[in-house]
């Protein structure tokens, strides 16, 4: 594996773990824009530049969406339950299993470290999808089930050409905006919350009262 | 004329009405012209026509063409009865998305599905026009209910993806020639099987579906049940021809897993339906019955049930669209979507009852019907006796909660049921509208003079309107319905393009698949029609 595909691999670890851990929806989404925009890098040969702007541009737009509505959100979500050093281990494991399993018993076309990504990143986005009460950690652990998908797609068939890179973006971009649309009509909902707040991280934010532990996150 | 307007003008249509969505009025407008155009385009689209992009080749088939002129003119059908019913199913009234502009996303995102050669760009592109058709899960009154919905709807699509990209990406094609061990094949077509069988809500995914039938617009419910996951599982059905069908001896345990599921959904889907009380679980539970029969196609491994697995997936969109269509009617005409109140609802709307018994006889069909045989071919190439009949049998019991519905409509209607004679066709009075009245129905500007014949036209042409809502939308029920009976019937060419096959002849698994039905066509001067997937180089068992 070459070193530069190793680092760019460890970078889209480290966002993922950076988005299912953070309290802060802002950071998370950070962490998923870093995963996001590194993951289609892992690929060998590296993606013709076209392509390679679509899914970046897709990636960017996908996270858009969502920080639109997020934007002003004061308040931290329910993150891992494990902590990012859990997390961290989870994914280091994964890696390393995903590394030793590339190909799964057929001659790979892609990179090993885009399957020990992509294998990580699903482990990642596990505990989101099954705990995650609250639309918007659904919605992080999705978009990491959908890149661990097409980072393990990469790993076996090789560098996707460019019709499957702009079809990817769009899948991104429409998963996303679904989910922004989803938080977005979340806050109108009664007794819904967008980014369902849990009262003891809410009751440690500075200026909160009563009635921010309320599941609602704006009025 | 090639694909590409196809593609693009819905996509661009759809982006153009969820920019200008929040002014329902104009995002509605949009996407029901954009609908008309499609239909149009569709119409116009030569099938065999193709280009190219980056390499990878969409090509536009028959069958393809037929699928996607159908969703248009369904999605069109369904908005129209919304706007004559109006309320809640109103089509502009759902958020984010209005229903014409969603299923503008659904069908542009379809197209791409459908006309991609590769399976790579085919499945992606169905994963993400369902992600699209999210948008019309919302009701113009969020709820808890519908959230949670939206959110399993979600879920499901992500879960889907997982299942799917790297299963078909592992048999793509590997670099070196080599055998794949019959475990992996085994897993592969469970993981694809699984991931269609959670988008089409069969049991034991079946939850799903009625949540949504729950919480979500009621005249969406026959994109996101129907049109959105058959639409995946067609690209699926391409890609297990073109894939694993050759091998399916060396994972027959796998097979009868999803041979199991299907059969279970046609038993249980009935009685399912059988016990609910309100009109959208009554569609919504037909749909997980019906769609059982997809996962049978995607068991039965022999060329032969091609044909019988298209045929019937397009006859199942359209009857589930006017199914749809019928309850959202009925529920206006009455005022109430439980089936115990609907008493007598056949004699005050005949119409009503005409389409009930065309989509009754639509999915079911009679012997020597095409949908019939299509059925009957596909339990048959899944299964052997006794549990071959009885399945069959358990398919036909659909007929019961048609009956069912058919009876409660025939009974003598309580007093306070019924609004009246939907559809009796009323003449409004002509009189002159007020200046003010008619400039906004000609959409004139303030103080602009129109004339007093346009005044009356434009009253008149309100009032007829307003009066006539209810036989309208019974009139699109049944033009609907009657689309579906045509499709059943082998109509519109149904079955020479449900036959084409997607593997070219000369491939080694076409080859030691059998004798084909028919092969692949060609337009003068255009490459050849069907995805022309690359089998793996594997041994045949």
């Amino acid at each position: 594996m070459s070193p530069l595909l190793a680092a760019l691999g460890l970078l889209v670890l480290a966002g993922a773990v950076l988005a299912v851990s953070v309290p802060d929806p802002r950071l998370s989404i950070l962490g998923l824009a870093v995963s996001l925009l590194v993951s289609p890098l892992l690929a060998d040969p590296f993606p013709a530049p076209l392509p390679l702007a679509a899914r970046l541009l897709g990636a960017i737009l996908a996270v858009w969406l969502p920080w639109l509505v997020l934007r002003d959100a004061e308040r931290a979500t329910a993150s891992t339950p494990f902590g990012w050093p859990a997390e961290a281990l989870f994914a280091a494991t994964a890696a390393v299993v995903g590394y030793e399993a590339h190909g799964l018993g057929l001659a790979p076309r892609g990179p090993a470290a885009a399957t020990a990504a992509g294998l990580a990143l699903a482990v990642l986005a596990v505990a989101p999808l099954v705990s995650g009460r609250d639309t918007f950690r659904l919605g992080i652990g999705l978009a990491l089930l959908v890149d661990a998908a097409t980072l393990l797609r990469a790993a076996l068939d090789g560098t996707p050409g460019p019709l499957e890179q702009l079809i990817t973006s769009l899948l991104f971009v429409a998963l996303m905006g679904g989910l922004a649309a989803l938080a977005s009509a979340a806050r109108g909902a009664p007794a819904v919350d967008a980014f369902r707040v849990e009262a003891h991280r809410a009751r440690d934010h500075a200026g909160t009262d009563a009635a921010s532990a309320s599941p609602s996150t704006r009025s | 004329m090639t694909p590409l307007p196809l593609i693009a003008v819905p996509l661009a249509l759809a982006a153009f009405g969820l920019l200008v969505g929040t002014r329902r009025r104009l995002a509605t407008a949009i996407g029901i012209v954009g609908l008309m155009v499609t239909v149009a385009l569709g119409i116009a689209a030569a099938p065999g026509s193709s280009f190219e992009v980056g390499g990878s080749v969409l090509a536009l088939t028959p069958f393809g063409r037929l699928f996607l002129v159908l969703g248009a003119a369904s999605g069109l059908g369904l908005s129209l009865i919304g706007l004559a019913v109006g309320g809640e199913d109103d089509p502009g009234a759902m958020r984010p998305g209005s229903l014409p502009v969603v299923t503008l996303v659904a069908v542009g995102g379809l197209a791409v599905a459908l006309t991609a050669q590769d399976p790579l760009v085919a499945f992606p592109a169905a994963l993400g026009a369902g992600a699209g058709g999210l948008l019309a899960s919302f009701r113009a009154t969020p709820s808890a209910a519908g959230v949670e919905a939206a959110r399993r709807e979600l879920r499901v699509a992500g879960v889907a993806a997982i299942l799917v990209l790297p299963a078909v990406a592992w048999l793509a094609g590997p670099s070196t020639p080599g055998v794949a061990p019959s475990a992996g094949l085994g897993l592969a077509y469970l993981a694809v099987a699984t991931g269609l069988a959670l988008r089409s809500g069969v049991f034991p995914f079946h939850a799903w579906a009625a949540r949504l039938a729950a919480a979500a617009p009621r005249l969406a419910l026959p994109l996101l049940l129907a049109w959105l996951p058959v639409g995946l599982l067609l690209v699926g059905l391409d890609w297990e021809r073109g894939s694993v069908a050759s091998l399916w001896a060396s994972f027959e345990a796998e097979r009868q897993l999803a041979i199991a599921v299907g059969a279970t959904s046609l038993m249980l889907g009935a009685l399912g339906t059988w016990l609910q009380d309100d009109l959208e679980q009554i569609v919504a539970y037909s749909v997980v019955q019906d769609a059982g029969f997809g996962l049978l196609a995607l068991a039965a491994f022999d060329l032969s049930g091609w044909e019988p697995a298209r045929t019937w997936l397009l006859v199942f969109v359209v009857v589930k669209s006017a199914f749809a269509g019928w309850s959202v009617a009925l529920r206006h005409a009455f005022g109430t979507g439980r089936v115990a109140d609907l008493r007598g609802w056949l004699r005050a709307s005949p119409l009503l009852g005409v389409a009930l018994v065309a989509i009754a006889l639509a999915t079911v069909g009679w012997p020597g019907l095409p949908v019939f045989e299509a059925r009957w071919a596909l339990v048959r190439l899944a299964l052997d006796d006794p549990f071959r009949s009885i399945v069959f049998l358990g398919g036909l019991a659909s007929l019961a909660y048609y009956g069912r519905l058919v009876a409660i409509g025939l009974a003598r209607p309580e007093p306070e049921t019924g609004r009246g004679a939907p559809w009796q066709l009323r003449l409004p009075a002509l009189r002159p509208s007020s200046a003010e009245e008619t400039r906004v129905a000609v959409g004139a500007g303030p103080g602009r003079f129109v004339p007093a014949g346009a005044r009356r036209l434009a009253a008149a042409t309100t009032e007829a309107w307003r009066l006539n809502r209810a036989p309208a939308a019974a009139a699109l029920v049944l033009a609907l319905a009657l689309t579906g009976l045509a499709v059943a019937a082998g109509g519109f060419d149904v079955g020479p393009a449900a036959g084409e096959l997607p593997i070219p002849s000369s491939s080694p698994a076409a080859a030691s698949a059998g004798p084909q039905p028919s092969s692949p066509t060609a337009s003068p001067g255009g490459p050849a029609v069907g995805p022309s997937f690359v089998p793996l180089p594997l041994p045949t068992p």
